[in-house]
């Protein structure tokens, strides 16, 4: 009884900072594409809606970055090796400097990424204009 | 097909009836009341919608219609053509050259037409908002006579609006829409049951939406062919220059002319209306504002200063009153090289907050801000520029604490790109689309203190960075102090 009811708990651990994370690297790539929009503007925004869009995604991030765990953390910090793959360094960065919790790593890999990866990443998300235009 | 010719002449009216030209802002106006919901207007609609004779109801009602679109129309066209003549004036004065004696015939003679075109445009205006008013009341009247019509009228508007922007006169709609929602706010369209179309999408309009809306209305002032209006305001003139002698030019340069300004000068000051607002959208042309915000952060925000000094230009920081307590030392600083300014007390997404919330985010923020700055600050920036709407609570707490609230028409993105290259280039396409106004940056970041220094040397290159607060007197034409 008490295993299962450890194993309950741990899953559920598990479950919730995964999905944290997991939110944070969604919101990571739909700041990405915001930022492609500017070069390649294939939603058919203005740098004004761009902005606009840009504030409402700050206040989400800012609201997961206060939730951050332990456990986000690890994953997080797992997530270096991989980061400039889904163009998600910058907001990682971002979310663990503002924790004054930086990854030396991830940093560095945001500072490389170019409009040209931005593109390529943006361009490997579903229904983005779609998840732009619904932020809020 | 009756009750059609109705219908399109009511649209009609919503087309063409109170537009206020600008070039590259709608001009705000008075916002409707429903208190001043005028007895008169009340009877026009019970008198159009009620004759019993349905072929006598449809013509009345479009002629009726129709006079007031004409008046409108022409009434329009000469705040343009006012608007524009008097930028050329005043444009001439700022770089200092004489007015000839014909420049000030010719004004004085354009004041007097634009008073009487003023006089017509903002009747019209109030006579359309009453009408959608009681548009709205009886469709929402159980057993209203016009109950019927009025729920067509109100399905309709809509389309009305986003077909006369197509084809119409552009900057009519603009103002026509946010009067239209001025209606929806004061009729409560919450609790209402036939709901009132929503006007967002011109609200806030796009650069290139003013911009097609001023092209437009060049066009109509150069093409529009001269009507018995024109000669009646021709007459009143004549009249008008037998009671009274000519005015002087400072007269019809007064900034504190209560009718009409220059275009090039805002009527800005703490307000929770559109004239409590800046987006540098207006400033000069080929002049910029850097401001920075989120700190202080000490070693950013220092960063942030070194830039400022070698390049000898001015920036004004927004930050947070609990970093300002946290750390001091640069807000206790008087530069002349930079100025400070609010951006709330921990950075709060603001419609979110209660009452109490917005009391600390706003007025502890100013107080505790004093304490260590050693005044309390006169300009605000609202977390992720969530302000809510014109004339809500926040504003008109911001307002009351005596503070502009100051936007930008450049964002950097800097806070989620950490390459300082690329936001220099993103930044530059900006700031070349748009000739003028405020940048946006972070002083929290390391990537936006180098980013900074590149926008800055570019700014130099091609354009003047100026103190915020110095383009805020520019344009409001009197001194604006900021810590």
């Amino acid at each position: 009884m008490k295993l299962t009811i450890i194993f309950a708990l741990l899953s559920l651990f598990l479950v919730t900072t995964t999905a944290q994370a997991r939110t944070l690297q969604s919101l990571a790539q739909l700041s990405n594409a915001l930022l492609a929009q500017i070069d390649k503007p294939t939603c058919k925004l203005s740098s004004q809606q761009i902005s606009e869009k840009s504030q409402a995604l700050h206040s989400l991030i800012d609201e997961k970055t206060t939730k951050l765990n332990e456990g986000d953390f690890m994953i997080l910090a797992q997530r270096a090796e991989t980061c400039d793959k889904d163009c998600t360094c910058d907001i990682y960065a971002y979310a663990l400097e503002k924790r004054e919790r930086p990854i030396q790593m991830i940093s560095d890999k945001a500072a490389k990424t170019q409009m040209a990866d931005r593109e390529k990443c943006m361009s490997q998300i579903k229904n983005i204009c779609a998840q732009i235009k619904a932020l809020k | 097909m009756r009750s059609m010719k109705i219908f399109t002449a009511l649209a009609l009216l919503f087309t063409f009836s109170c537009q206020t030209w600008r070039k590259d802002e709608a001009r705000t106006t008075a916002s409707y009341e429903y208190e001043d919901h005028e007895e008169k207007n009340l009877r026009t609609f019970e008198k159009l919608m009620s004759n019993p004779n349905d072929g006598e109801k449809s013509r009345d009602f479009a002629n009726y219609l129709d006079r007031q679109r004409s008046f409108f129309y022409v009434a329009q066209q000469l705040l343009f053509s006012f608007d524009e003549k008097l930028d050329v004036i005043y444009n001439k004065k700022q770089i200092g050259e004489q007015l000839t004696t014909d420049d000030v015939n010719e004004f004085t003679k354009i004041r007097f037409q634009n008073l009487i075109a003023w006089e017509f445009s903002e009747r019209n205006l109030h006579e359309m908002l009453d009408l959608y008013y009681l548009t709205l009341k009886h469709a929402n009247t159980e057993g209203s006579p016009y109950q019927k019509s009025c729920k067509w009228i109100v399905a309709n508007v809509k389309k009305w609006v986003d077909e006369a922007w197509k084809k119409g006169d552009k900057s009519a709609i603009i103002i026509l829409a946010q009067n239209l929602n001025d209606v929806n706010v004061q009729f409560g369209t919450e609790q209402a049951k036939v709901k009132a179309p929503s006007f967002d999408a011109y609200l806030k309009p796009t650069q290139a939406m003013l911009a097609e809306a001023y092209k437009r209305s060049k066009w109509l002032v150069a093409n529009r062919k001269k009507t018995h209006i024109d000669t009646f305001i021709e007459n009143k003139f004549t009249e008008y220059l037998k009671e009274r002698s000519n005015e002087s030019e400072q007269e019809f340069l007064n900034t504190n002319n209560s009718f009409r300004t220059p275009q090039a000068l805002d009527e800005l000051y703490p307000s929770p209306d559109g004239k409590g607002h800046v987006t540098g959208n207006r400033f000069p042309m080929g002049k910029w504002a850097m401001t920075f915000d989120d700190g202080p952060a000490p070693k950013h925000t220092q960063g942030m200063v070194n830039a400022l000094t070698a390049n000898n230009v001015h920036g004004t920081f927004f930050w947070q009153a609990q970093n300002i307590v946290k750390y001091p030392a640069i807000p206790q600083t008087k530069s002349a090289l930079f100025s400070r300014a609010s951006h709330s007390y921990t950075h709060a997404n603001l419609p979110k907050q209660s009452s109490s919330g917005l009391d600390k985010e706003i007025t502890r923020a100013s107080t505790d801000f004093a304490k260590v700055v050693g005044e309390k600050p006169t300009m605000y920036r609202c977390p992720y520029g969530a302000c809510g709407p014109m004339n809500g609570t926040i504003r008109t707490l911001i307002a009351k604490n005596n503070m502009l609230h100051i936007a930008w028409n450049v964002d950097t993105l800097d806070w989620q790109d950490k390459n300082p290259e690329s936001i220099f280039q993103r930044s530059k396409k900006q700031i070349d689309s748009l000739g003028r106004g405020i940048v946006l940056f972070h002083d929290i970041h390391p990537q936006s203190v180098i980013a900074t220094d590149k926008v800055i040397k570019y700014l130099k290159s091609k354009y003047t960075i100026a103190p915020l607060h110095k383009l805020i007197e520019e344009s409001r034409g009197k001194a604006y102090h900021t810590p």
